[in-house]
């Protein structure tokens, strides 16, 4: 017996491989995660919009999905919370949208505008949801991170498993090909989705999600607050599912570079390619730490794993497939937007400037204290403007010795600020007060250890202080206060 | 589908689950109630659809959103 099958989605257009007969996926073995099906048809061929082929469909899918998922991360025994098998509704009721909730994938219909829509037969959106669970299994934890970044990295990550399922089905492979042979243009792989948005742009049309969501993008990385809440359709917004385009986008253009890299390019090369790309996905899912800047910690992660078991073959592939949606994994994170500010854009011309409001929240994560300043000061680097903040400030002494008790020292740190679709943003990284002052901190206990610190104008006896001065440091009243002073450096070795 | 409404501050008492967020955090909930992913359950229990997110509200008037499922949209 066989059934009928649409191995992308019904409306992914005439260049997709449309329904087909094929043989139904052998059920699982009992020694894996399962699915429990619900309101069971009898095998066999089944015309669209019925409830036997919607059944079949959905099966074929969400299993079609875990074949995906077990070839690139290992076979998967248990879903989240030591479940063996999630309930597979293929139609839960009415909805344009489809769930996952820990104890079920559930799919529904709605009828628009006279045409019946049926999320349960889209194996793009089946795929969607169950990359979910899987994602779920080995990283629960994402589950509630309250950064937009991780749920929207959760959305990218269904998107990502939509287009590795495609991928792992050979007709698939072979249309795709024959609509680019190099994956730079868009197509039904990379779309997301497209008969569910097909039923809201008819529903909504300016609703965001009535244009399918892309992988096959040029949306660019800026910090998710400073998008807009809402927007027109298949727009770049502070939304889980639209910023997880960003993610997607590098993730198929990883597919992309990699594929590019081989010595043919047939189907065969394609689903190796997209195979890599799917295991470093899964790998840096699985270890990247939770973050704000998820997308970045991922890449990281990625790049890592790459290291490991490619022996590094696909670091410059994955460097710039996230350097193409402005998601920076090397040094240039140094320019990368980390956090951003209040207030408005900052000048970043001749004379760089901050508004009130940044300098008073920049103030206020750097925990300056009274008498701390903030002096901001324009610099170039690699042809992009920026303003450098440096935050000076008295670190006490009295921790380090009883002789440097009312003794500070000034140091200022340099905070790189930037422009983050419009607003003001830290760029790298924000420096850590309590670090700055261990850091100060070991740095004057090293001075009176090795002698080199002139305590009231008798240097520290120390095992190293030798007849040959090596007094670098004094202290000295500046302000009325006691500070730390170099005095000189001096050349000499290990006395 | 989610009925994403136009772009709105949240309450400055909506809050993540834990105290003390960070402004990455606060942003992502101001993120989920514009977009509707954020509400209460209805009088049967359920999300609306399109909600990912169960807002609740505690005796203080405290507001909190705690993840109870994903969307495709």
């Amino acid at each position: 017996m066989s059934i009928n099958f649409i191995p992308n989605d019904p409306a992914a257009g005439s260049t997709a491989p449309g329904l087909r007969v094929q043989a139904k996926h052998a059920n699982r073995p009992s020694t894996r995660a399962d699915f429990t099906l619900a309101n069971t048809q009898s095998e066999g061929i089944a015309a669209p919009g019925t409830a036997r082929f919607l059944f079949w469909q959905c099966r074929e899918a969400a299993l079609s999905a875990v074949d995906a998922w077990e070839a690139v991360a290992g076979n998967i025994t248990r879903w989240q919370g030591n479940r063996r098998r999630l309930a597979l509704r293929q139609d839960a009721g009415v909805d344009l949208n489809a769930y996952y909730d820990r104890t079920s994938f559930s799919f529904f219909h709605q009828a628009v505008s006279g045409t019946t829509y049926y999320s349960g037969a889209s194996t793009d959106v089946v795929s969607h949801e169950v990359g979910h669970g899987l994602l779920d299994s080995i990283r629960s934890d994402l589950w509630d991170a309250a950064f937009l970044e991780t749920g929207a990295f959760h959305e990218s990550f269904g998107d990502c498993m939509a287009v590795l399922t495609a991928l792992s089905d050979r007709d698939t492979r072979v249309k795709l090909l024959a609509v680019t042979a190099t994956l730079k243009k868009a197509n039904f792989v990379e779309a997301t989705a497209e008969n569910l948005s097909e039923a809201i742009r008819r529903l909504v049309p300016n609703h965001n999600a009535a244009e399918p969501r892309h992988a096959f993008n040029t949306f660019q990385f800026q910090i998710p607050e400073t998008l807009p809440a809402t927007g027109g359709p298949g727009a770049l917004i502070n939304e889980v599912h639209s910023f997880g385009m960003i993610f997607s986008g590098c993730f198929y253009d990883l597919i992309a570079q990699i594929f590019a890299a081989q010595s043919s390019r047939t189907e065969a090369t394609l689903l190796t390619s997209a195979r890599t790309a799917g295991s470093l996905l899964v790998a840096g899912a699985k270890t990247a730490l939770i973050a704000p800047r998820f997308f970045q910690a991922v890449g990281r992660a990625m790049t890592l794993a790459d290291d490991e078991r490619n022996a590094g073959r696909n670091r410059d592939a994955i460097r710039l497939a996230f350097q193409q949606h402005n998601v920076m994994l090397g040094s240039n994170a140094l320019l990368a937007p980390a956090a951003v500010l209040a207030g408005g854009a900052p000048s970043l011309g001749r004379a760089a400037a901050l508004k009130p409001s940044t300098r008073r929240d920049l103030a206020r994560r750097l925990r300056a204290g009274r008498g701390d300043r903030l002096t901001v000061r324009p610099v170039e680097l690699c042809g992009r403007r920026f303003a450098c903040v440096f935050h000076t400030r008295r670190v006490s002494l009295t921790p380090v010795h009883r002789r440097l008790r009312g003794v500070s020292a000034v140091t200022s740190v340099p905070v790189l600020i930037g422009d983050s679709g419009g607003s003001p943003a830290v760029m790298g990284e924000l420096p850590d007060a309590t670090t700055t002052e261990r850091e100060v901190h070991a740095f004057v206990d090293s001075l009176v250890q090795n002698g080199q610190l002139d305590l009231d104008g008798v240097p520290p006896a120390s095992p190293s202080n030798r007849a040959v001065p090596r007094v670098t440091h004094r202290i000295r009243t500046v302000g009325g206060q006691k500070t730390l002073q170099r005095v000189r450096f001096h050349c000499g070795g290990h006395l | 589908m989610a009925k994403r409404k136009s772009a709105t501050r949240s309450s400055s008492r909506t809050r993540p689950a834990q105290p003390a967020k960070s402004r990455d955090e606060a942003a992502f909930v101001e993120s989920l109630i514009a977009n509707g992913q954020a509400a209460k359950r209805r009088p049967d229990g359920s999300l609306p659809p399109g909600a990912t997110h169960e807002l609740i509200e505690d005796e203080n008037g405290e507001r909190r959103v705690v993840r109870r499922r994903f969307s495709a949209l």
